[in-house]
């Protein structure tokens, strides 16, 4: 075998690393045949960063894994990938399991499931390392890499001895600090974002020349995201391996791609370089697409979204599967399937009406006020919402049982703020700062430790349960994960229409026609009134949850992570309909959400969290444009942006966060912090305001200022 | 070589998603030529996937027997407990000595095989039915009141659950009729204490579930009471869980009443149960094998019915529940 | 693993001993007259007289609940009033045969239900697959005192190759071993398909391929430990129906071991040895899980160091 190349290939050079043609997979399930992909065509050329985009259901990841032959017995794989001259599909058992690792690896989407629980990191590496029988000689610096390339590398079984050293460079080679004990522990013992580092360090085990990467960084939170997507880009630098990074992400492709492809209904609709595709994208589906991405670094009256949903594979249609959805659909879209035609320079698109030019019929660049706030503030400055030194801790028994120490983990310390009537108030903070522990205090799901949550003028921590059944009717509460929050068992039309049941606010007679009229005003079709939340998409389900929470009219809505469990095109869609319901009933809201650009679109004022504490408060312009706590910055900058041309200063995030049952002595933030100083490790920062409605908690801003 | 089975979730729940749907993907989908045939074998594979054979005919076997059951006393040739000196151990029609007045023979006082054996089967499924109702009321009950009150009501109710798993429920059956003395109501009482706790655990911990973050929150949030959460939203929802243990239970209650009755402690003459009618019929072995030759072919079959038929139901209503 | 950890288990041994001694005690209780029960209705007034003092039957019910206790830890039980001499020694004498039967039986089963589980769930939806678990439902729905008695009556009343009672000779553990083994196994073959369907369609068994480990290496490595894990949590469960199998095939081939001592104490009310015997086999089903919840913690490192969390 060769060596591969130590440098990106110049794209003059279209000799493709593994060529991919006519896949098309079926499954064979219960009712029949099931198509999942119809025939995909791409190639990756050595050394670059293809990225595989699509939402849930388009088939990208059942692409890649036929490109591994790991789909199981029910798949029926055609087509061919050519891989050296070779198609992989044709190949044997033996065959594949010499490719497998050693030619082609994979990393996997919840690094956490995807390692064994019962083998320590070490063991598992060792295995990798010895069944993909070259000795990974992974170049550390770039001499060696030069003194490496050319030669022609021996392949042999390497001892025990040998591959656990290998395992602890590797291990040091993807930024995993304390090397030697990390391969003697459990994959339960690391977190989220080392056990992906470890994950890609056994990818890495083998050389591959190709690393598929699926999701690698859906799972993490985005200051994780950040590493490890520099991490990818630094080993793809050093190596010069070709690597497949599937997502549903366009900005982590943005900022990581050569080349893009987007799939949809199991086909690649366009495909080319990025720069191209973001500046240009052709397919309306590409358009809408990126439209409908939010970025944090601007502001938009309303998203562009893309209507209805995706269709599941049963419901393929004879046309362009993205026909019913599309704004520039010709007539023969309903009939025919667009062939997909290649182009030069690694272009592509399958569509019989492309278009041009970027979509920017919604943006509103440099929006400085929000008239209709600002007037509503003046009318009205009694706050609807406070919470006065909320505090929860939640006992947890370290070590075990009987003797066990309990110890304290506080899941919400101190945090107080107020929300105006009308207002928006926005928490931020990546999982497990405590944000949805606020959100559950606030709703009385759970009861705080101490201090005290106001609700129109009176207090309402404490009360009864009876008196808490009545106060339903004033707040509301909408999930995360819309499937979870609906009854299974229970018409959507009858679920919308329980509050009035409950609460008996009209007659019997009128409250199916209530919700059916809600429904129909969120754009639901009165044929799915009398499904069952199954049977409808992710969208349709979760404005199900927001007619439930809406019908009995309340004051106060607290959204937990609304968008999050939902695709690219049908979050747009809730976001649209979330602010224009809020215009419309002069809603009071809460909204909850790690992800920072839909904060920035629909909060008025907006909270950044870290361990159960408030670190900056302030108006989300304010916040956005000159935000001071190092983490809030850190937060920024680790957001991915869709534009790939953009170069911005980045700030790298330290470690992971520390656990809340351990906290850091002073600052909690100083162990990641970037600016740290002596005092950060011995004094708590109080939030004070460093100016007219920023707080801050942070002794150095206070300092400067 | 066997193939790999590492397909895993992420295909599972791309296709599993259609698996529910029973649209017709036939005439929906394009490209027909390529397309793999869906030719006359494969549908016929698919149809016995669906509708294995054997659960069938375990379903009709099922449904024979609750027919016997329900009209045993419209069935039956003869009056159970009538006594024929004159025709002590008769052999069956079928063999040598044996007469049509007796199809299934008769046994050592000279009582109707057949007429016996249909009522045993009256008495074995009512106490495996009334069993397995109380098994599931009870234990469902207190899987609600554990989950609702948590503290030591929950203790109380899962310490009662480790006990009952401490001790294979045989031997504390056993040492109940020892202590109390054996009649039937006791012994209906015993057969629906038997898995009461694996209907606790089941329930407990998929309304713990649902109370902290499915969708009882969301109702809890709407002003529901409790009442109403509990009967008119967990309960529909765990349902179909409650079933497959229902289904995995009674083969275990008919065994564990069989069995009792064998040994002589379980239902005493002059009723008559399956168990009974075997271990009475022990001491005839080798003159009169068709008096427990019957009674057995018969438990075995009702149990191996249920087995599958569990297994088919489980397979159907929930597939993510295992063994 | 945690000393910790081990304490709080044997901890809650104990205290499931301790609540299996109230129960027998509130049962005694709530049954009648004890001391009659306990000696039987041979003796005379006077001497029911005396034991109700001795055994402080005349006290207020929490002193008679101390004494109980504390008669249990002592190993008193009281007499057999079958046999006229004390129980614990009766049962006692039974334990070896019993223990015989049984170990021969749980090897056997184990040798034949695991592989069978194993096989069958690699050949998952084949042919192989498919006739491995029907014969298993079939193993696991015949009840063992017919199949006991149908062996009899082949071996022994047809063919006489076999005796039908007794424990004398290697040829006397044939049917009772059959008898039990049959049931178990499919058990067995069941639970350990099931655990290892489950297992090899966790993702880490997608990762180990994909990392070019071979299949076979994958089952052994992988597939298998995990596996091992939910099937040692089944290990508690199987002796319990060893223990059940084992009274019921003791009764139909007369073998002369615990299990049949306590049928027919059961069936004559001689309530000293029921209790000892209740009392052995909570024991060694208590010890039992003792060292299945101490072997899941040694072989789960997730167990191992568990933090439960409690909100």
């Amino acid at each position: 075998m060769n060596a591969k190349p130590s440098k990106p290939i110049l794209k003059s050079k279209p000799e493709p690393l593994i060529q991919i043609s006519g896949l098309t997979v079926d499954f064979d399930t219960p009712t029949g045949w099931l198509r999942c992909l119809h025939g995909v065509d791409f190639e990756v050329y050595p050394g670059e960063i293809l990225g595989l985009v699509g939402e849930s259901g388009s088939g990208k990841s059942i692409t890649c894994m036929s490109i591994m032959k790991i789909l199981g017995p029910r798949a029926r794989i055609r087509g061919s990938v050519k891989y050296k001259k070779q198609d992989i599909l044709t190949l044997d058992e033996n065959g594949l399991t010499q490719i497998r690792g050693s030619d082609i690896a994979m990393i996997f989407q919840d690094p956490a499931v995807s390692l064994n629980p019962v083998h320590t990191i070490g063991r598992q590496m060792v295995e990798s390392i010895i069944y993909n029988t070259s000795i990974p000689t992974l170049n550390h610096t770039k001499e060696s890499s030069e003194q490496n390339s050319g030669k022609v590398e021996k392949y042999r079984r390497v001892t025990g001895q040998t591959a656990h050293s290998e395992a602890e460079l590797l291990m040091n080679r993807v930024g995993i600090p304390e090397a030697k004990q990390r391969l003697k522990e459990y994959p339960h013992q690391l977190s989220g974002g080392m056990n992906q580092r470890a994950m890609i360090a056994m990818a890495l085990a083998g050389r591959p020349h190709l690393l598929i990467a699926d999701e690698p960084t859906t799972a993490l939170d985005v200051t994780i995201q950040a590493q490890i997507l520099e991490l990818i880009r630094d080993l793809r630098k050093e190596t010069g391996m070709s690597i497949i990074l599937i997502t549903h992400d366009l900005s982590v492709v943005a900022e990581t791609s050569d080349r893009v492809a987007v799939m949809y209904c199991g086909r690649i609709v366009e495909k080319g370089p990025v720069a191209r595709i973001f500046a240009n994208p052709r397919h309306p589906y590409t358009r809408g697409l990126l439209a409908s991405v939010l970025r944090i670094d601007r502001q938009i009256e309303k998203l562009y979204s893309i209507e209805g949903s995706v269709p599941a594979p049963y419901e393929m249609l004879k046309g362009c599967a993205f026909e019913p959805r599309c704004q520039a659909a010709l007539n023969k879209c309903k009939f025919d399937q667009p062939v997909f035609k290649t182009e030069p320079e690694g272009c592509g698109i399958a569509c019989f009406n492309p278009q041009s030019g970027r979509v920017t019929a919604f943006e509103v660049l440099n929006k400085q006020e929000d008239a209709p706030y600002t007037a509503r503030q003046k009318q009205n400055e009694q706050p609807l919402l406070e919470a006065a030194d909320l505090l929860k801790y939640f006992r947890i028994r370290r070590g075990s049982g009987l003797f066990g120490k309990k110890k304290k983990l506080k899941a919400v310390d101190s945090v107080s703020f107020s929300v105006k009537r009308g207002g928006t108030f926005g928490i931020v903070g990546e999982s497990g700062c405590g944000k949805s522990t606020i959100a559950r205090l606030l709703l009385n799901i759970e009861t705080p430790t101490s201090g005290a949550v106001t609700f129109n003028g009176r207090k309402i921590s404490g009360l009864p349960p009876a008196e808490w059944r009545r106060l339903r009717l004033h707040m509301q509460y909408v999930f995360q994960d819309p499937l979870n929050a609906l009854d299974q068992r229970m018409k959507i039309i009858d679920q919308v229409a329980e509050p009035l049941l409950i609460h008996n606010t009209i007659r019997a007679a009128m409250r199916h026609d209530k919700a059916a009229e809600l429904l129909r005003s969120m754009d639901l079709k009165d044929h799915t009134f009398d499904r069952y939340p199954h049977e409808l998409s992710g969208g349709q389900q979760q404005r199900v949850v927001l007619a439930r929470a809406l019908i009995l009219e309340p004051e106060l809505l607290v959204c937990d992570e609304p968008t999050s469990a939902l695709d690219v095109s049908i979050q747009a869609q809730v976001i649209n309909l979330l602010t224009e319901l809020r215009k419309r009933l002069n809603l009071t809201m809460v909204f909850i959400s790690h992800d920072l650009s839909i904060v920035r679109h629909i909060c008025e004022q907006v909270a950044v969290m870290y361990l159960g504490k408030f670190v900056e408060l302030a108006k989300s312009d304010m916040l956005f444009n000159s935000a001071v706590h190092p983490y809030t910055q850190a937060l920024l900058s680790a957001i991915p942006i869709p534009d790939p041309g953009l170069s911005r200063k980045r700030i790298f995030l330290k470690g992971d966060p520390p656990s809340p049952i351990d906290l850091p002595s002073g600052c909690s933030f100083h162990t990641r912090c970037h600016i740290a100083r002596q005092v950060c490790a011995e004094l708590v920062p109080e939030l004070k305001s460093l100016k007219e409605g920023h707080l801050v908690a942070c002794h150095l801003a206070h300092d400067e200022a | 070589m066997v193939g790999p089975k590492g397909s895993g979730s992420p295909v599972r729940r791309a296709i599993g998603y259609t698996m529910t749907n029973k649209l017709k993907v036939e005439s929906t989908l394009t490209l027909s030529a390529e397309r793999p045939q869906n030719d006359f074998r494969t549908r016929i594979r698919r149809f016995f996937e669906r509708y294995p054979p054997l659960s069938m005919i375990a379903a009709l076997w099922l449904v024979f027997m609750i027919f016997v059951a329900v009209f045993a006393p419209l069935i039956s040739p003869y009056d159970f407990t009538a006594i024929d000196l004159r025709a002590r151990l008769q052999a069956p029609a079928f063999m040598a000595g044996g007469n049509w007045n007796h199809p299934f023979g008769t046994d050592d006082l000279g009582r109707d095989v057949l007429s016996r054996l249909i009522f045993s089967i009256r008495m074995s499924l009512l106490i495996a039915f009334l069993g397995t109702i109380i098994g599931a009321i009870l234990g469902t009950s207190l899987g609600f009141l554990a989950a609702h009150f948590r503290g030591w009501i929950d203790d109380i109710v899962m310490a009662g659950i480790d006990f009952q798993a401490s001790l294979p429920f045989f031997i504390i059956a056993l040492a109940f009729l020892a202590f109390l003395g054996n009649n039937l109501v006791l012994f209906i009482g015993l057969m629906g204490i038997y898995g009461w706790e694996r209907y606790a655990r089941l329930t407990r911990g998929l309304t713990l579930a649902a109370m902290t973050h499915g969708y009882a929150v969301a109702v809890n949030t709407l002003g529901a009471t409790p009442i109403r959460i509990y009967l008119r939203h967990i309960l529909p929802n765990i349902s179909s869980a409650l079933i497959v243990n229902m289904t995995l239970n009674f083969p275990g209650t008919i065994i564990l009443e069989s069995s009792l009755s064998f040994l002589g402690i379980g239902i005493q003459p002059p009723l008559t149960s399956l168990g009974n009618m075997l271990g009475f019929g022990r001491d005839y072995l080798t003159t009169a094998w068709w008096i427990t030759v019957s009674p057995g072919i018969t438990i075995f079959l009702a149990t191996l019915a249920m087995s599958i038929l569990g297994d088919w139901v489980r397979d159907r209503l929930d597939p993510t529940l295992g063994l | 693993m945690s000393f910790r950890f081990i304490v709080r288990k044997i901890f809650r041994a104990l205290l499931t001993i301790w609540i299996i001694v109230t129960f027998i005690f509130i049962v005694l209780r709530i049954s009648g007259d004890s001391a009659l029960l306990i000696y039987g209705p041979d003796v005379s007034a006077k001497a029911l007289a005396t034991l109700r003092k001795v055994w402080g039957l005349d006290k207020p019910i929490w002193q008679q609940y101390l004494i109980y206790v504390s008669s249990v830890f002592h190993g008193n039980f009281g007499n057999s009033y079958l046999d006229g001499r004390s129980a614990i020694r009766v049962v006692a004498e039974r334990i070896p045969k019993t223990l015989s039967l049984m170990w021969v039986t749980a090897v056997i089963t184990l040798l034949i239900g695991i592989p069978a589980g194993i096989f069958s769930a690699l050949h998952h939806n084949t042919r192989r697959d498919r006739i491995t678990m029907t014969l298993a439902v079939m193993g696991l729905s015949i009840p063992n005192f017919f199949l006991g008695v149908l062996l009899i009556l082949l071996f022994s009343v047809s063919l006489r190759l076999l005796p039908s009672a007794g424990s004398e000779t290697w040829k006397h553990y044939i049917m009772p071993v059959i008898t039990m083994s049959t049931a178990e196994a499919a058990v067995l073959a069941r639970f350990t398909r099931s655990a290892m369907l489950e297992v090899l369609n966790q993702p880490y068994i997608r990762t180990a391929i994909s990392r070019g480990v071979p299949w076979k290496i994958v089952v052994r490595e992988h597939a298998l430990p995990n596996a091992a894990i939910s099937i040692v949590t089944m290990v508690g469960f199987f002796i319990g129906s060893l223990i059940v199998g084992g009274v019921i095939t003791e009764n139909v081939f007369a073998w002369p071991g615990v299990g049949r001592l306590l049928v027919s104490s059961v069936a004559n009310r001689d309530l000293a040895v029921v209790q000892v015997i209740v009392l052995l086999i909570s024991l060694s089903m208590v010890t039992a899980n003792l060292i299945v919840d101490l072997a899941y913690g040694w072989l789960d490192p997730r167990v191992r160091d568990l933090r439960s969390e409690e909100p």
